[in-house]
Protein backbone atom coordinates (compact mmCIF):
# COMPACT_ATOMS: atom_id res chain seq x y z
CA UNK A 1 0.00 0.00 0.00
CA UNK A 2 3.09 2.44 0.83
CA UNK A 3 4.95 1.28 -2.54
CA UNK A 4 6.13 4.75 -4.59
CA UNK A 5 4.12 7.04 -1.89
CA UNK A 6 5.72 10.38 -0.35
CA UNK A 7 5.54 10.46 3.37
CA UNK A 8 4.84 14.18 3.79
CA UNK A 9 3.01 13.61 7.64
CA UNK A 10 1.99 10.70 9.47
CA UNK A 11 -2.16 12.21 8.42
CA UNK A 12 -1.08 10.99 5.33
CA UNK A 13 -1.14 7.29 6.36
CA UNK A 14 -4.31 4.68 7.49
CA UNK A 15 -3.94 2.72 10.88
CA UNK A 16 -4.00 0.06 8.45
CA UNK A 17 -0.75 1.33 6.52
CA UNK A 18 0.63 2.12 10.13
CA UNK A 19 -0.04 -2.06 11.34
CA UNK A 20 1.40 -3.08 7.77
CA UNK A 21 4.69 -0.79 8.76
CA UNK A 22 4.41 -1.96 12.09
CA UNK A 23 4.34 -5.77 10.95
CA UNK A 24 7.33 -5.70 8.34
CA UNK A 25 8.87 -3.64 11.39
CA UNK A 26 8.62 -6.76 13.79
CA UNK A 27 10.44 -9.19 10.86
CA UNK A 28 12.76 -6.37 10.26
CA UNK A 29 14.36 -6.51 14.12
CA UNK A 30 17.80 -7.95 13.48
CA UNK A 31 17.18 -8.16 9.48
CA UNK A 32 20.58 -8.40 7.40
CA UNK A 33 19.82 -8.77 3.69
CA UNK A 34 20.33 -7.78 0.18
CA UNK A 35 16.62 -6.57 -0.69
CA UNK A 36 17.19 -3.28 -1.81
CA UNK A 37 20.69 -3.96 -3.38
CA UNK A 38 20.85 -1.53 -6.41
CA UNK A 39 18.82 1.04 -4.86
CA UNK A 40 20.04 4.37 -3.84
CA UNK A 41 18.96 6.57 -0.89
CA UNK A 42 19.87 10.36 -1.01
CA UNK A 43 19.71 11.67 2.81
CA UNK A 44 19.13 15.32 2.50
CA UNK A 45 19.64 16.81 5.78
CA UNK A 46 19.61 20.88 5.35
CA UNK A 47 19.25 20.75 9.16
CA UNK A 48 21.69 18.95 11.82
CA UNK A 49 20.75 15.58 12.40
CA UNK A 50 22.38 12.86 14.35
CA UNK A 51 19.58 9.91 15.15
CA UNK A 52 17.35 10.35 11.78
CA UNK A 53 20.08 11.15 9.58
CA UNK A 54 22.30 7.90 10.94
CA UNK A 55 19.61 5.29 11.58
CA UNK A 56 17.92 5.99 8.23
CA UNK A 57 21.77 5.11 6.73
CA UNK A 58 22.25 2.34 8.89
CA UNK A 59 18.59 0.93 7.75
CA UNK A 60 19.46 1.67 3.85
CA UNK A 61 22.61 -0.45 4.31
CA UNK A 62 21.25 -3.31 6.44
CA UNK A 63 18.74 -3.49 3.40
CA UNK A 64 21.48 -4.05 0.75
CA UNK A 65 21.52 -0.24 -0.29
CA UNK A 66 23.39 3.01 -0.54
CA UNK A 67 23.51 6.26 0.46
CA UNK A 68 24.16 9.74 -0.70
CA UNK A 69 23.64 12.83 0.90
CA UNK A 70 24.92 16.11 3.29
CA UNK A 71 24.18 16.72 6.71
CA UNK A 72 24.27 20.70 6.61
CA UNK A 73 23.39 23.28 4.13
CA UNK A 74 26.81 24.98 4.38
CA UNK A 75 28.07 21.52 2.96
CA UNK A 76 26.33 21.79 0.10
CA UNK A 77 25.68 24.64 -3.39
CA UNK A 78 22.58 25.71 -0.88
CA UNK A 79 25.63 27.69 0.89
CA UNK A 80 26.31 28.99 -3.09
CA UNK A 81 22.81 30.31 -3.30
CA UNK A 82 20.96 26.97 -5.25
CA UNK A 83 17.03 26.74 -4.53
CA UNK A 84 15.71 23.69 -2.83
CA UNK A 85 13.80 22.94 -5.55
CA UNK A 86 17.06 22.54 -7.87
CA UNK A 87 18.78 20.78 -5.48
CA UNK A 88 15.62 17.84 -5.29
CA UNK A 89 15.95 18.19 -9.00
CA UNK A 90 19.60 16.87 -8.44
CA UNK A 91 19.01 14.18 -5.65
CA UNK A 92 15.77 12.90 -7.75
CA UNK A 93 18.42 12.15 -10.78
CA UNK A 94 20.77 10.72 -8.23
CA UNK A 95 18.23 8.56 -6.16
CA UNK A 96 15.46 6.07 -5.97
CA UNK A 97 14.04 7.28 -2.42
CA UNK A 98 14.74 11.41 -0.86
CA UNK A 99 15.03 11.91 2.66
CA UNK A 100 14.92 15.45 3.45
CA UNK A 101 15.41 17.75 6.50
CA UNK A 102 15.05 20.94 6.11
CA UNK A 103 14.23 24.47 8.36
CA UNK A 104 11.08 25.36 6.99
CA UNK A 105 7.66 24.02 6.80
CA UNK A 106 6.27 22.58 3.58
CA UNK A 107 9.59 21.72 2.71
CA UNK A 108 9.09 18.20 2.31
CA UNK A 109 5.79 18.84 0.01
CA UNK A 110 7.66 21.15 -1.72
CA UNK A 111 10.23 18.68 -2.51
CA UNK A 112 7.51 15.71 -3.35
CA UNK A 113 5.58 18.22 -5.71
CA UNK A 114 9.06 18.11 -7.66
CA UNK A 115 10.13 15.02 -7.47
CA UNK A 116 9.10 11.79 -9.50
CA UNK A 117 10.63 9.62 -7.09
CA UNK A 118 9.46 9.07 -3.19
CA UNK A 119 10.42 11.50 -0.43
CA UNK A 120 10.16 11.34 3.10
CA UNK A 121 10.10 13.83 5.13
CA UNK A 122 12.92 13.61 7.77
CA UNK A 123 11.22 17.22 9.96
CA UNK A 124 10.07 20.33 8.61
CA UNK A 125 10.95 22.60 10.49
CA UNK A 126 8.41 23.20 13.45
CA UNK A 127 5.62 21.08 11.52
CA UNK A 128 5.66 17.10 11.01
CA UNK A 129 8.49 14.39 11.70
CA UNK A 130 6.27 11.38 10.71
CA UNK A 131 9.13 8.41 10.91
CA UNK A 132 9.68 9.57 14.45
CA UNK A 133 6.67 9.58 15.40
CA UNK A 134 5.94 6.01 13.89
CA UNK A 135 9.01 4.76 15.88
CA UNK A 136 6.75 6.18 18.91
CA UNK A 137 3.69 4.38 17.91
CA UNK A 138 5.96 1.11 17.52
CA UNK A 139 7.59 1.67 20.45
CA UNK A 140 4.22 1.83 22.64
CA UNK A 141 3.07 -1.00 20.76
CA UNK A 142 5.98 -3.29 21.42
CA UNK A 143 6.19 -2.57 25.64
CA UNK A 144 2.26 -2.36 25.94
CA UNK A 145 0.95 -4.52 23.22
CA UNK A 146 -1.56 -2.08 22.18
CA UNK A 147 -1.94 1.55 21.06
CA UNK A 148 -5.73 1.57 21.91
CA UNK A 149 -6.89 2.35 25.49
CA UNK A 150 -3.90 4.11 27.06
CA UNK A 151 -3.68 7.23 28.13
CA UNK A 152 -0.62 9.59 27.50
CA UNK A 153 1.01 12.66 28.44
CA UNK A 154 2.42 14.38 26.12
CA UNK A 155 4.93 16.77 27.85
CA UNK A 156 6.92 20.28 26.92
CA UNK A 157 7.16 23.05 24.11
CA UNK A 158 3.89 21.04 21.91
CA UNK A 159 4.14 24.64 20.24
CA UNK A 160 7.12 24.27 18.18
CA UNK A 161 8.21 20.89 18.69
CA UNK A 162 7.37 18.93 15.42
CA UNK A 163 8.09 15.38 17.40
CA UNK A 164 5.37 15.74 19.87
CA UNK A 165 2.94 17.07 17.63
CA UNK A 166 3.40 14.26 15.10
CA UNK A 167 2.98 11.60 17.96
CA UNK A 168 -0.20 13.63 18.65
CA UNK A 169 -1.56 13.20 15.14
CA UNK A 170 -0.18 9.47 15.01
CA UNK A 171 -2.10 8.80 18.23
CA UNK A 172 -5.29 10.10 16.12
CA UNK A 173 -5.34 7.01 13.89
CA UNK A 174 -5.64 4.96 17.06
CA UNK A 175 -8.14 5.05 19.87
CA UNK A 176 -6.52 6.37 23.17
CA UNK A 177 -8.15 6.69 26.04
CA UNK A 178 -7.42 10.48 26.85
CA UNK A 179 -3.99 12.38 25.83
CA UNK A 180 -3.20 15.01 28.49
CA UNK A 181 -1.44 18.08 26.83
CA UNK A 182 0.71 19.09 29.55
CA UNK A 183 2.59 22.37 28.63
CA UNK A 184 3.11 25.95 29.87
CA UNK A 185 0.40 28.26 28.62
CA UNK A 186 2.73 29.85 25.66
CA UNK A 187 3.76 26.33 24.49
CA UNK A 188 0.43 25.20 24.33
CA UNK A 189 -0.31 22.68 21.35
CA UNK A 190 -1.12 24.67 17.57
CA UNK A 191 -4.71 25.45 16.59
CA UNK A 192 -4.23 22.70 13.54
CA UNK A 193 -3.12 19.76 16.35
CA UNK A 194 -6.26 20.48 18.26
CA UNK A 195 -8.36 20.78 15.16
CA UNK A 196 -7.46 17.08 14.34
CA UNK A 197 -7.98 15.91 17.97
CA UNK A 198 -11.41 17.63 18.00
CA UNK A 199 -12.24 16.56 14.41
CA UNK A 200 -11.47 12.65 15.01
CA UNK A 201 -13.18 12.92 18.74
CA UNK A 202 -10.14 12.08 20.24
CA UNK A 203 -10.59 12.90 24.45
CA UNK A 204 -7.76 15.57 24.99
CA UNK A 205 -7.06 17.79 28.27
CA UNK A 206 -4.75 21.00 28.11
CA UNK A 207 -3.04 20.95 31.60
CA UNK A 208 0.01 23.11 32.99
CA UNK A 209 1.57 20.37 35.40
CA UNK A 210 2.62 16.56 34.92
CA UNK A 211 2.27 15.86 38.51
CA UNK A 212 -1.36 16.69 38.79
CA UNK A 213 -2.18 14.23 35.72
CA UNK A 214 0.78 11.43 36.28
CA UNK A 215 -1.48 9.47 38.31
CA UNK A 216 -3.68 8.56 35.08
CA UNK A 217 -0.92 8.26 33.01
CA UNK A 218 0.32 5.15 31.12
CA UNK A 219 2.52 6.83 28.17
CA UNK A 220 4.61 9.92 29.43
CA UNK A 221 6.17 11.66 25.84
CA UNK A 222 8.73 14.05 27.48
CA UNK A 223 10.12 16.91 25.16
CA UNK A 224 12.67 19.43 25.86
CA UNK A 225 11.26 22.84 26.94
CA UNK A 226 13.64 25.42 25.47
CA UNK A 227 14.61 28.41 27.77
CA UNK A 228 15.23 30.48 24.61
CA UNK A 229 11.44 30.00 24.02
CA UNK A 230 10.27 32.03 26.79
CA UNK A 231 9.60 35.41 26.98
CA UNK A 232 11.45 35.72 29.98
CA UNK A 233 14.10 34.12 32.25
CA UNK A 234 11.83 34.15 35.50
CA UNK A 235 8.91 32.89 33.49
CA UNK A 236 11.13 29.89 32.33
CA UNK A 237 12.14 29.27 35.93
CA UNK A 238 8.72 29.12 37.27
CA UNK A 239 8.00 26.25 35.07
CA UNK A 240 10.82 24.04 34.25
CA UNK A 241 10.11 21.82 37.16
CA UNK A 242 6.67 21.06 36.39
CA UNK A 243 8.43 19.61 32.80
CA UNK A 244 10.72 17.46 34.13
CA UNK A 245 10.17 13.98 34.80
CA UNK A 246 11.61 12.26 37.74
CA UNK A 247 12.03 9.05 39.78
CA UNK A 248 9.71 10.07 42.36
CA UNK A 249 7.20 11.10 40.39
CA UNK A 250 7.30 7.86 38.66
CA UNK A 251 7.08 5.99 41.49
CA UNK A 252 4.57 8.09 43.19
CA UNK A 253 2.28 7.47 39.99
CA UNK A 254 0.80 3.86 40.88
CA UNK A 255 0.47 3.31 37.44
CA UNK A 256 2.53 1.22 35.21
CA UNK A 257 3.55 3.74 33.12
CA UNK A 258 6.69 4.23 30.21
CA UNK A 259 8.29 7.34 29.47
CA UNK A 260 9.58 8.28 25.97
CA UNK A 261 11.57 10.82 24.40
CA UNK A 262 12.40 11.46 20.91
CA UNK A 263 15.95 12.70 22.42
CA UNK A 264 18.94 14.34 22.84
CA UNK A 265 17.50 15.23 25.74
CA UNK A 266 18.95 17.71 28.42
CA UNK A 267 17.69 17.64 31.94
CA UNK A 268 14.00 16.85 31.37
CA UNK A 269 14.39 13.25 32.31
CA UNK A 270 16.10 11.94 35.60
CA UNK A 271 19.24 10.22 34.77
CA UNK A 272 18.26 8.02 37.50
CA UNK A 273 15.03 6.62 35.34
CA UNK A 274 17.50 5.27 33.03
CA UNK A 275 17.84 1.96 34.50
CA UNK A 276 14.31 1.47 35.46
CA UNK A 277 11.62 -0.01 34.15
CA UNK A 278 9.80 3.38 33.12
CA UNK A 279 12.57 3.99 31.08
CA UNK A 280 11.97 3.06 27.07
CA UNK A 281 13.67 6.14 25.51
CA UNK A 282 16.91 4.20 24.51
CA UNK A 283 14.91 1.33 23.51
CA UNK A 284 12.54 4.03 21.30
CA UNK A 285 16.09 4.72 19.76
CA UNK A 286 16.56 1.87 18.60
CA UNK A 287 13.53 1.03 16.96
CA UNK A 288 14.54 3.80 14.68
CA UNK A 289 16.36 1.19 12.60
CA UNK A 290 13.76 -1.12 11.93
CA UNK A 291 10.91 0.92 11.62
CA UNK A 292 12.68 2.80 8.53
CA UNK A 293 14.36 -0.34 7.05
CA UNK A 294 10.21 -1.14 6.72
CA UNK A 295 9.45 1.85 5.53
CA UNK A 296 12.06 1.97 3.14
CA UNK A 297 11.10 -1.59 1.80
CA UNK A 298 7.34 -1.21 1.47
CA UNK A 299 8.00 2.15 -0.34
CA UNK A 300 10.28 -0.02 -2.43
CA UNK A 301 7.77 -2.48 -2.94
CA UNK A 302 10.00 -5.32 -1.96
CA UNK A 303 10.00 -7.01 1.33
CA UNK A 304 11.77 -9.63 3.35
CA UNK B 1 -12.83 56.23 -6.25
CA UNK B 2 -15.60 56.60 -3.90
CA UNK B 3 -15.44 55.71 -0.37
CA UNK B 4 -17.48 53.64 1.00
CA UNK B 5 -18.08 53.92 4.82
CA UNK B 6 -19.79 50.87 6.10
CA UNK B 7 -21.13 49.80 9.87
CA UNK B 8 -19.49 46.80 11.30
CA UNK B 9 -16.86 46.61 8.77
CA UNK B 10 -14.44 47.67 6.76
CA UNK B 11 -13.36 48.36 3.08
CA UNK B 12 -11.07 47.00 0.71
CA UNK B 13 -10.79 47.75 -2.85
CA UNK B 14 -10.27 48.04 -5.25
CA UNK B 15 -9.88 44.81 -6.25
CA UNK B 16 -9.24 41.97 -9.05
CA UNK B 17 -12.46 40.33 -9.75
CA UNK B 18 -10.96 36.86 -8.72
CA UNK B 19 -9.52 38.22 -5.99
CA UNK B 20 -12.81 39.61 -4.40
CA UNK B 21 -14.39 36.38 -4.57
CA UNK B 22 -11.93 34.80 -3.45
CA UNK B 23 -11.85 37.34 -0.21
CA UNK B 24 -15.31 36.50 -0.25
CA UNK B 25 -14.87 32.45 0.44
CA UNK B 26 -12.43 32.98 2.82
CA UNK B 27 -14.36 35.82 5.00
CA UNK B 28 -17.49 33.77 5.85
CA UNK B 29 -20.54 36.04 5.74
CA UNK B 30 -18.42 39.05 3.39
CA UNK B 31 -20.22 40.72 0.40
CA UNK B 32 -18.40 42.00 -2.39
CA UNK B 33 -20.26 45.01 -3.30
CA UNK B 34 -19.84 45.84 -7.48
CA UNK B 35 -18.61 48.91 -8.59
CA UNK B 36 -18.42 50.37 -12.60
CA UNK B 37 -14.71 50.98 -11.58
CA UNK B 38 -13.87 47.28 -9.79
CA UNK B 39 -14.66 45.65 -6.72
CA UNK B 40 -14.87 46.66 -3.60
CA UNK B 41 -14.80 44.23 -0.47
CA UNK B 42 -16.74 44.48 2.88
CA UNK B 43 -16.41 42.71 5.41
CA UNK B 44 -19.06 42.17 8.00
CA UNK B 45 -17.99 41.74 11.93
CA UNK B 46 -21.03 40.47 13.34
CA UNK B 47 -23.20 37.43 12.24
CA UNK B 48 -26.63 39.00 11.92
CA UNK B 49 -25.30 42.92 10.63
CA UNK B 50 -27.02 45.17 9.42
CA UNK B 51 -25.51 44.35 5.94
CA UNK B 52 -26.36 41.06 5.11
CA UNK B 53 -29.73 38.70 6.11
CA UNK B 54 -28.73 36.20 8.75
CA UNK B 55 -29.11 33.25 6.84
CA UNK B 56 -26.03 34.97 4.58
CA UNK B 57 -24.43 34.67 7.38
CA UNK B 58 -25.24 31.23 8.72
CA UNK B 59 -24.75 29.55 5.17
CA UNK B 60 -20.83 30.26 4.01
CA UNK B 61 -20.95 31.32 0.25
CA UNK B 62 -20.52 34.36 -1.53
CA UNK B 63 -22.73 37.26 -1.97
CA UNK B 64 -22.95 39.88 -4.32
CA UNK B 65 -24.58 42.76 -3.91
CA UNK B 66 -24.28 45.39 -7.27
CA UNK B 67 -23.81 49.06 -7.04
CA UNK B 68 -27.19 51.48 -7.12
CA UNK B 69 -29.20 47.81 -5.98
CA UNK B 70 -30.06 46.86 -2.77
CA UNK B 71 -30.57 43.23 -3.80
CA UNK B 72 -28.39 40.34 -2.58
CA UNK B 73 -27.25 38.04 -4.98
CA UNK B 74 -25.75 34.55 -4.23
CA UNK B 75 -23.34 33.46 -6.78
CA UNK B 76 -21.57 30.53 -5.32
CA UNK B 77 -23.50 27.89 -2.96
CA UNK B 78 -20.57 26.04 -2.16
CA UNK B 79 -16.91 26.73 -0.30
CA UNK B 80 -14.29 25.74 -2.59
CA UNK B 81 -11.87 22.71 -1.42
CA UNK B 82 -8.46 24.52 -1.83
CA UNK B 83 -7.62 28.20 -3.34
CA UNK B 84 -4.37 29.13 -4.89
CA UNK B 85 -2.59 32.29 -4.74
CA UNK B 86 -4.01 34.32 -2.53
CA UNK B 87 -2.35 35.96 -0.04
CA UNK B 88 0.69 35.21 2.15
CA UNK B 89 0.79 32.68 4.19
CA UNK B 90 1.54 34.67 7.82
CA UNK B 91 3.94 32.07 9.16
CA UNK B 92 7.16 33.57 8.42
CA UNK B 93 8.91 30.41 8.24
CA UNK B 94 6.55 28.75 5.73
CA UNK B 95 8.43 27.47 2.62
CA UNK B 96 6.21 29.68 0.54
CA UNK B 97 7.45 32.74 2.02
CA UNK B 98 11.15 31.51 0.81
CA UNK B 99 11.49 34.00 -2.42
CA UNK B 100 13.40 32.00 -4.70
CA UNK B 101 11.70 28.63 -4.06
CA UNK B 102 8.57 29.02 -6.58
CA UNK B 103 6.47 26.87 -4.05
CA UNK B 104 2.47 28.33 -5.31
CA UNK B 105 0.27 29.47 -2.15
CA UNK B 106 -2.18 27.16 -1.66
CA UNK B 107 -5.15 27.10 1.12
CA UNK B 108 -7.63 24.07 1.82
CA UNK B 109 -10.44 26.41 3.03
CA UNK B 110 -12.38 24.90 6.22
CA UNK B 111 -15.54 25.32 8.23
CA UNK B 112 -14.68 25.50 12.02
CA UNK B 113 -17.42 26.02 14.27
CA UNK B 114 -19.71 28.17 11.80
CA UNK B 115 -16.78 30.10 10.23
CA UNK B 116 -14.71 30.32 7.43
CA UNK B 117 -11.27 29.61 8.37
CA UNK B 118 -7.97 28.65 5.75
CA UNK B 119 -5.08 26.21 6.18
CA UNK B 120 -1.60 26.63 4.52
CA UNK B 121 -1.13 23.87 2.36
CA UNK B 122 2.26 23.51 3.05
CA UNK B 123 2.83 24.69 6.81
CA UNK B 124 -0.44 23.65 8.08
CA UNK B 125 -1.03 27.04 10.10
CA UNK B 126 -4.53 27.34 10.44
CA UNK B 127 -5.70 31.03 9.71
CA UNK B 128 -9.28 31.73 12.08
CA UNK B 129 -10.95 35.08 11.86
CA UNK B 130 -8.59 37.77 12.90
CA UNK B 131 -5.56 36.46 11.50
CA UNK B 132 -7.60 35.91 8.52
CA UNK B 133 -8.68 39.40 7.91
CA UNK B 134 -5.03 41.04 8.78
CA UNK B 135 -3.77 38.59 6.05
CA UNK B 136 -6.11 39.46 3.56
CA UNK B 137 -5.78 43.21 4.38
CA UNK B 138 -2.05 43.67 4.52
CA UNK B 139 -1.90 41.32 1.10
CA UNK B 140 -3.75 43.81 -0.67
CA UNK B 141 -1.83 46.87 0.44
CA UNK B 142 -5.23 48.90 0.56
CA UNK B 143 -6.29 51.32 3.27
CA UNK B 144 -8.29 49.72 5.42
CA UNK B 145 -11.61 52.43 6.40
CA UNK B 146 -11.67 50.63 10.01
CA UNK B 147 -15.39 51.96 11.42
Amino acid sequence: MLKGRDIISILDLSREELEELFSTARRMEGYRGRILEGWIVALAFFEPSTRTRLSFESAAKRLGASTIGFSSAESTSIAKGETLSDTVRMLDSYADIIVLRHRYEGAALLAANIARHPVINGGDGRQHHPTQAMIDLYTVERIKGSIDDLNYAVVGDLKHGRAASSFIYGLTMFKPGRIYLVSPPSLRARPEVIRVLRERGVRYTETQSLSEVIGDVDIVYMTRVQKERFRSLREYEEVKGSYKMTLELAENSGRDLIVLHPLPRVDEIDQRLDETRYAAYFQQAANGIPVRMALLSLIAGVEP
Amino acid sequence: MTSIRVEEGFLLGPLEYRDALLLAFAANGAQVVFMDDGYYLVLQDKPGGSLLASAAVLNPGIILRRAGSNAYERVAENLPGEIEGLAPCPNPTCITNQPREKAARRFRVLVMEGRVAMQCVYCGTLIMRDDLRRMLAASLRVEADHS
